[in-house]
Parts: C-alpha cells; structure tokens; sequence
C-alpha cells in the first residue's frame, strides 16, 4: 500500500488514518494481520514517527486496529467493525460527490443516470 | 518524560543586536521540532546558547536537565550552520578522529550511513562540494546516538539530492521515543512532515509555537504557508 | 585520552613542519657543514639565523594555530566534542614544543659544530650535569617554552572581550606592553629573590675573536621566575577558553 501524504491536505495524521482505513477495509491490510510497525510506517511515508504513532493510537481509539502487548499492531478481527466502517466511508464519499454535484446544478436524476454509466464503463474495462 | 530543553527569560545581547529577548522555551523529550525562522531571527544564536558556546547575559539555560557544560555535550550531536570540518581530513580521518570522543559512537552505523549518503570515504573533505560536505557534517552526528540532535540550518545552501539523502537519513537513524532533534531551518519544503512540533522565530522571540498537525487543522494550511504568513 | 587523540590531530595538522621543514632544514644543515671548510666565519654566522628565528616562528606558529582555525570555523568543531578549553589548549602547546625540541636540537647542533669549528669556546654553567651541547639546547628550549603561553594571553584576551570589534591589534599590543612591563619591572625581581634558594650560575661564551657574553650570576633563580611567570600564562589561557571565549 502506498501512502502519499498531500502537505495541503490537513493534519497528516489524520490523512494517514484515512489511507490505513481505506486498505483496511479493501482487504489490503487482511483482518487480524500484523500492522507494519510505527518506525518503518514513517520511514516509509516520510514523516515523523510520533506522527504515525498519534494515527495508530486513534484507529485503536476507533477499534480498527489492535496492539497487543510485546507483540505489535494488528488489524482488528471484528469483520463487523471494518464492514460499519466501509459504510461509513462510503456514506462520507457518497455525500461528498453528492453536494458537490449539487452545487453545479445537476438533478438527483440526471446524478443517478451518471452514476450507472460510470459503473458500466468501469466494468467494460475490467 | 522531562524536559529536553528548558531556557527560561533568556536575554542574548551582541554588539548592536539582541539576538534573543527575553526568550522562554521549554521541549519535551522525544519529539522532532522544527525551529523556524528567517536568517538573523536567533536560531544560531539559541543553539550556540545550548551547546554553551555561548552564554546569557540574563536568563537561565537548562539543557537535558542541567546547564550547559563541555560533558553534557557527550549527550549532544551539534551540525553547525558552518563549514566546520578540516578540509585537510579525510572522510575517514574525520569518523575516526571524533569516534574517539564518544561513548555512544555506533561503529556498525558507519557503512550503513555512508552508504545512505553515498560519500565516499577514501576522499579528502576538501575536494567535496558544499553539499556532500553537508552530508559529512550530518553523519558525523548520526553516527551516534544522542539525547538530542541539535542541526543548525542543514538545509541552506545545499543542491536537491544531498537535501534528500540528508532528511532520508535523519528519518532512517532516528530513535523514536528516545531521542529529540531541533532543526532549525528557514526552508521548510520537504522537511514539512519531519516535525511534531513547530516553534515560529522572529528577532529573537517567538511568533508562534505548537503542533505541527494542530496548527495546519487550526489554519487549514501548510506549514510552510504559516511560515509565510507569520513572517509576513 | 582525549587528549592524545587531540594531540594526534595537531601533529597531523603541522605534517607539513616534518615533510617539508624538516629535509631543507636537514639540506642548509649539511650545505652549511660542507661549505664551513671554506668559509668558516661566515657559516658560523649564518647558524645563527636559526638560533635567532626559532623562537619567532614557533611563537607565531603556535598563535597560528588559533587564528587559522578561527578564520576556518573549524575552532566551532573542536569545541562541539566534548572536551575541556584546557584540552585543547595543551594539545596545541604540546605540538608546537616538539617542533620547537625537534628543530632546534638540528639548529643547535649545527650551530654548536660550526662554532668548535670556529674554535669558539662554550663554557659550561656551573654544576649543571649536563655539558656542552646538550646543554646550550636544553637551557635553549626551557627559555623557550614559557614564552609560548605568554604570547597567547593577550590574544586569548581579546578574543574573549566580545564588546570590541575594532582595535583589537591595538589592545593585543598594549596588553603585550603592559604584561612586558609587569614581568621585568615586578616579577623576574621578585621572583628571582624568591627563587635565591637555587643555585646561582654564570652562563658565559668566550670567542677567541675576543667575542664574549655571560649571563647574570642569578640565572637558575630568574629561569624559575620565568617559568612561573610561563605557568601563570598558562593557567590564565587555559581559564579563558574554558570559560569566558564565545564561539
């Protein structure tokens, strides 16, 4: 998984958290598997490691990750905590697309009739 | 925890300048801080003050807990915004001249170090450019593990490559949870995600001071930005 | 320990004082030697250039030393290590007395062959136990030595009076006067009457071209004074780059 961190993003913590939560519930980081460690996660990103440290702590905070002690960080294995967080995130982006369509002037309708043509060309591609 | 620095009501004054004013900072252990500012603002000024190359006419110093004194320095790696190294030397001659005065000089961190910088040993420090010698300079304190990392302005002067291979570095040999780093630097760029913590100079007193994070949500800016809009 | 590793430095940073120095020197040594058949009065004074010059380049070299790793901001690097003033101080003065020892002892003896050569006469000091050669070149070093950390003071006390920019060659030179003064109008004296207990000692050289010199009957007396007044200098170097030079 690659993160790039965006400098005009915001907090970069919370951009990290965001990036973890999306491979999480992907399936790139599998359930119940071993995080990276917190010291090559910044190596890795380029950023300070107190700063990866803050975003692990928080997703522990929400459940999504789990530390065991002596042992490391872990993605939870509560499939029903990453697929309510899949929801949430698509909810989150769904909403953002929405008001954004809105503010251009496009009717619900027209949003939907976009929407499936999307869909259909992404999977022609596939 | 305790505090890695704690300068309280410091008054540095130079002929026709007061390099500091006044000046209260106290860090917590452990944290990468960017010390920023524009040339002149205090920065050097405030590490020679650390290192006790110089001292206050007012105002207290305290640095890992006691005042600034030549052994503390065995706990300190000091990169100098100057050209301090002995051209004569060899990059060789320079690792193996300033192992001998340090306890915590990690032998194994030579190669590892000399490689990630991509210097070559063999060569004199003379024949290098500003920005290899930059380099030089930078490993000659990452070779260790110190308390603290104090890097004046590493940054300034030197080309693309060495800056990267310098912060890539920095990053790579970093202790987390035990060592702390001050850099000061009046060009942030790339460095942007290398702090926890930001400290704003400005003719010798502080402009602003927190978080990193905190402050790009507070102002829903980049740091760099910030800097350009405090130092407006 | 720190020391030595400092003491090394130094040596490496005078290299040039043994690969280049040292064979020229060697070279007008052994020219000198060969030409004193033929020219015996003029060789002789011609050995005594060196004699005179010595103490002047070593001084210098030693002040040297200073100012060229100040202009060079390498001094900022010396200090960073974690290392006493005092360190540094001696490892400097150490250096410089070897070059001082190593070249004056080939002056010395050049000097002192091509003066038998002239049949000049050396006498001995009384009841030193060493003779002839060995020691004109010791006495030689031992009145050397002492004004090493006498000429550094006042340049050391300057640099640590951070107010003045400007003037600084003129305070080094009233400081230079004004100790100059101290020392022949206060101290030799008094220290030479407190130092009456050694013995005293003529220290005389008689040409027989009717050239004749000798010291004064108070000699190991005023030679203790004198390296006293060369410990206090060091001393008061030492204090200042410890405590009162910023860098």
């Amino acid at each position: 998984m690659e993160i790039k961190i965006d400098m005009d993003g915001g907090a970069i913590y919370l951009q990290i958290m965001d990036r973890i939560k999306r491979a999480i519930v992907r399936g790139d980081w599998k359930t119940g598997g071993q995080v990276i460690s917190v010291r090559d996660m910044a190596i890795k990103i380029g950023v300070n490691p107190n700063t990866v440290a803050r975003a692990y702590a928080e997703l522990e905070r929400e459940g999504m990750l789990i530390s065991k002690r002596g042992m490391g960080t872990f993605v939870t294995e509560d499939k029903k905590r990453i697929e309510e967080e899949k929801e949430k995130l698509a909810t989150q982006y769904a909403e953002r697309f929405g008001k954004e369509i809105k503010e251009i002037g496009i009717s619900m309708n027209v949003m939907t009739k976009l929407l499936n043509k999307i869909v259909k060309e992404n999977e022609s591609t596939k | 925890m305790g505090l890695v620095l704690d300068l309280k009501n410091v008054t540095k004054k130079y002929p026709g300048v007061d390099a500091l004013k006044d000046f209260s900072l106290s860090l917590d252990r452990g944290k990468i801080v960017g010390l920023l500012g524009p040339n002149g603002s205090g920065k050097t000024t405030l590490m020679k003050l650390i290192m006790g190359f110089i001292k206050p006419q007012k105002g207290e110093v305290k640095v890992l807990g006691v005042s600034p004194n030549p052994m503390i320095r065995e706990k300190i790696a000091y990169v100098s915004e100057l050209d301090v190294l002995y051209p004569w030397m060899t990059v060789r001659e320079i690792l193996d001249f300033t192992s001998h005065f340090y306890r915590d000089w990690e032998k194994a961190k030579e190669s590892e170090l000399l490689q990630l910088l991509a210097i070559e040993q063999d060569k004199k420090i003379g024949t290098f450019s500003y920005g290899m010698r930059t380099r030089v300079r930078v490993m000659l304190a990452l070779c260790r593990k110190p308390e603290l990392v104090l890097l004046d302005d590493p940054f300034s002067g030197i080309d693309l490559v060495s800056r990267e291979k310098v912060q890539d570095a920095l990053l790579k040999t970093y202790h987390y949870k035990e060592q702390s780093i001050v850099l000061a630097t009046h060009i942030i760029d790339e460095a942007e995600p290398l702090f926890d913590e930001v400290v704003f100079i400005e003719k010798g007193k502080i402009n602003l001071q927190g978080k990193a994070d905190d402050l790009r949500e507070k102002y829903s800016k980049n740091i760099t930005d910030i800097y350009k809009e405090v130092f407006k | 320990m720190k020391f030595n590793f400092l003491f090394l430095k130094e040596l490496k940073q005078e290299k040039t004082w043994f690969i280049m120095g040292l064979p020229i020197f060697i070279g007008i040594g052994i020219a000198l030697l060969l030409f004193a058949k033929r020219w015996p009065t003029q060789c002789f004074f011609l050995s005594c250039i060196p004699i005179i010059a010595m103490p002047i380049i070593v001084l210098q070299n030693l002040l040297g030393s200073y100012t060229k790793e100040w202009r060079a901001n390498t001094f900022q690097y010396l200090f960073s290590l974690p290392v006493r003033g005092w360190h540094i101080v001696f490892a400097k003065l150490a250096v410089n007395i070897v070059i001082l020892v190593v070249f004056s002892f080939i002056a010395s003896s050049l000097f002192y062959t091509l003066g038998k050569n002239m049949e000049v006469e050396f006498v001995d000091i009384a009841r030193l136990p060493y003779a002839g050669f060995k020691n004109f070149w010791f006495l030689y070093i031992l009145l050397i030595i002492p004004a090493l950390p006498f000429h550094l003071f006042p340049y050391m006390l300057t640099k640590s009076l951070t107010k003045i920019s400007k003037l600084r060659e003129l305070i080094i030179i009233v400081v230079s006067i004004g100790l100059l003064i101290i020392l022949f109008n206060y101290f030799l004296p008094f220290g030479t009457k407190m130092f009456s207990f050694l013995p005293e000692a003529t220290i005389s050289m008689i040409g027989d071209n009717g050239i004749h010199t000798s010291g004064s009957a108070n000699f190991f007396p005023g030679l203790a004074a004198w390296t006293l007044w060369g410990i206090i200098m060091l001393i008061g170097d030492c204090i200042i780059v410890d405590k009162h030079i910023e860098i």
